[in-house]
């Protein structure tokens, strides 16, 4: 009998509603997209404050030390070096590793030389922060070889950050040497230590010799001048006491504590959340306020569709359930997608962030999505179902026959 | 079928410019199975009468009971048995034709009424158009297209308002038939609200309207 077309399959109050929302995409896109916006955004902004605060945290652990003695007026080139792993120079006055390791209440002094790769044929690195260590002091980079404890015996080893795109076994040309990679670090989100290639005293030495070979750029370790010490204390001493001791005796240095090293940064933290809840509020609104420029004109202009659905046996419970859920679907997609898109984004810039702002971060959207975004999407959600519930129970109050009319 | 009663049933829309009675104290007994033409000039209340029949608009005094009983809201109770073709034909732009006319079976369970609507897209002219949307069809088309969803389900009480609009040709004539076939066997109460004659219906009750209210109740052979 049928000549037109297909037959005819059977549908709901859901399948009609699903046929609506997908045939008219411009009024789902409308209600969608603001809301994947302001998800992206706030999303972004937990993420970040959360991998800020979480860097910091981990970074100050990592380090391990009481205290950081650095050269003083390089507080750029340190948060450089140390936030953003970039390759800069710092060197501390001659003499000042004796003056610590004599200091009263200090147990281990760890030195360590910020140097770069050069950017030439005898380094297959590219500019590249390299940091010079001694694993017989050292407890900042050996603990946090990820998986078996790295064999650094001879002068082949280096330790490389986790950033560092190269595998356990990997050779690496630095200054005409060639090193194999041994260890790969956890991620810490302090660039530091996740862009960064240590390569033991040994490995220095050598590399000084082979620099002088075969047309390579000359490399000279300044050995008398670290670019930093990392100081652990006795227990029982006071980091600050001792800071101020240590700043008093040694002239051009600057001596840190850790709450010190992390502070400018966490003060970023805390200033990013407190804009945290204003923007809530205004992604809220924003979301609340789309809702309604959204779906009230469209209904207006298509009041006569709900006569019509209340006249053809439809009743007025299951038009607003049936739109209210579309309405929760909806919101749910969008604020979901906005959510993964802000944990993509800024899962592949973290790196570049780091170095470009000089920030501790560590994306975990994992944490983010198992703590605050879930109960965030779903008031965001269930505001704008209630509006829309409201939004159509309004609307059902009245007659089928006037909604039916026209003008 | 369904009998419908109305006490001094009264119906004021209330604009800026005032309070309009378009219906003013109307008794009438429809009696089931019966078959009752509204007739009268534009404006005199017939679109209105039909939505307060059918309980798809309230009187503001008065009483309207369907079988005895004051009728519930819409979209509950009996209300699934009560079909409307309206005046104006509405459709839901992003649903075909065939779509559209199976709506009144979507809110509902039970079987799914394929070879009805079949039936109605075929004897209606409808049957190649019914992938299209309605927004590709003619004026006539949709006339057909809300006369074939009001026929879709069995109705107790069946309100057609100017059924004929917009239908040129001998379709007046089998769109009637059609409605006739439709009602006949299940003893539905049809009342149709009409500014026109129309073929075939010579002994239906004939009851004119002006101003809101009825003129002449010629209680037909119905």
């Amino acid at each position: 009998m049928s000549r037109g077309g297909a037959s005819s399959t059977r549908f709901g109050p859901a399948g009609l509603c699903w046929k609506m929302a997908v045939r008219a995409p411009l009024r789902s896109a409308a209600l969608f997209l603001p809301l994947f916006l302001v998800s992206f955004l706030l999303s972004g902004a937990e993420l970040l404050q959360q991998g800020m605060a979480a860097a910091a945290d981990r970074g100050a652990k990592r380090l391990g030390a009481d205290l950081m003695v650095v050269p003083a007026g390089a507080d750029v080139q340190v948060g450089m070096g140390l936030f953003g792993g970039l390759p800069v120079r710092l060197a501390l006055p001659a003499g000042a590793e004796r003056e610590v390791t004599a200091t009263p209440g200090v147990t281990t002094v760890a030195p360590q030389y910020f140097l770069f790769a050069a950017k030439s044929p005898c380094c297959d690195t590219g500019e590249l922060l390299l940091v010079g260590f001694d694993p017989g002091l050292d407890f900042t980079v050996l603990p946090w070889i990820r998986g078996e404890r790295a064999d650094l015996a001879g002068d082949r080893s280096v330790v490389v950050g986790s950033a560092v795109r190269k595998a356990v076994g990997a050779e690496l040309r630095i200054y005409n040497r060639t090193f194999t990679v041994s260890g790969r670090l956890d991620k810490s989100g302090l660039g530091y230590f996740d862009n960064a290639v240590f390569i033991p005293d040994a490995g220095l030495s050598a590399m000084e010799r082979t620099s002088l070979q075969g047309g390579a750029v000359p490399f000279k370790l300044p050995r008398q001048r670290p670019s930093l010490l990392l100081v652990k204390l006795s227990p029982g001493a006071d980091p600050e006491g001792t800071a101020s001791l240590l700043e008093g005796r040694i002239s051009g240095a600057r001596v840190l504590t850790m709450p010190q090293l992390f502070r400018e940064k966490r003060e970023r933290v805390e200033r990013l959340a407190a804009w945290r809840t204003p923007l809530a509020v205004a992604g809220w609104l924003l979301a609340l306020a789309a809702g309604v420029a959204v779906q009230i004109p469209w209904w207006r202009e298509r009041r006569p569709l709900l006569g019509l659905l209340l006249s053809c046996g439809i009743g007025r419970g299951t038009i607003v359930r049936t739109f209210a859920i579309e309405t929760l679907l909806l919101s749910l997609a969008a604020l979901t997608a906005g959510g993964l898109l802000a944990s993509l984004v800024l899962g592949r810039a973290a790196p570049l962030l780091i170095a470009a702002l000089d920030l501790p971060l560590v994306i975990d959207a994992g944490a983010l999505y198992a703590a605050a975004a879930p109960r965030l999407w779903l008031l965001f959600a269930g505001a704008l179902t209630l509006e829309t519930a409201t939004l159509y129970a309004l609307l059902l109050r009245r007659e089928p026959a006037e909604l039916a009319r026209r003008g | 079928m369904m009998l419908v009663e109305l006490e001094r049933v009264r119906k004021c829309h209330y604009s800026q410019g005032g309070v309009i009675t378009a219906v003013d104290g109307v008794d009438l007994t429809l009696p089931p199975g019966s078959f009752t033409l509204l007739h009268g000039p534009s404006g005199s209340g017939k679109s209105t009468l039909l939505a307060l029949i059918g309980g798809f608009a309230l009187p503001t005094s008065g009483r309207v009971t369907h079988d005895g009983s004051i009728p519930g809201r819409v979209g509950s109770g009996r209300s699934g048995e009560i079909s409307w073709v309206m005046q104006e034909p509405i459709f839901i732009p992003e649903l075909t034709v065939r779509e559209n006319l199976f709506l009144p079976a979507a809110g509902r369970g039970g079987e799914w009424p394929e070879k009805r609507g079949e039936a109605l897209l075929d004897a209606l002219g409808l049957i190649d158009l019914s992938d299209l949307y309605p927004s590709a069809l003619s004026g006539g088309e949709k006339r057909r297209l809300s006369l074939a969803r009001g026929l879709l389900l069995p109705a107790a009480l069946l309100l057609l308002d100017e059924p004929l609009a917009y239908l040129d040709g001998d379709w007046g004539g089998r769109v009637m038939e059609l409605v006739r076939e439709s009602v006949g066997s299940s003893m539905t109460t049809l009342v149709v609200a009409t500014h026109q004659p129309l073929p075939g219906c010579e002994r239906a009750r004939m009851i004119r309207m002006e101003r809101g209210k009825v003129r002449r109740d010629d209680d037909g052979d119905h």
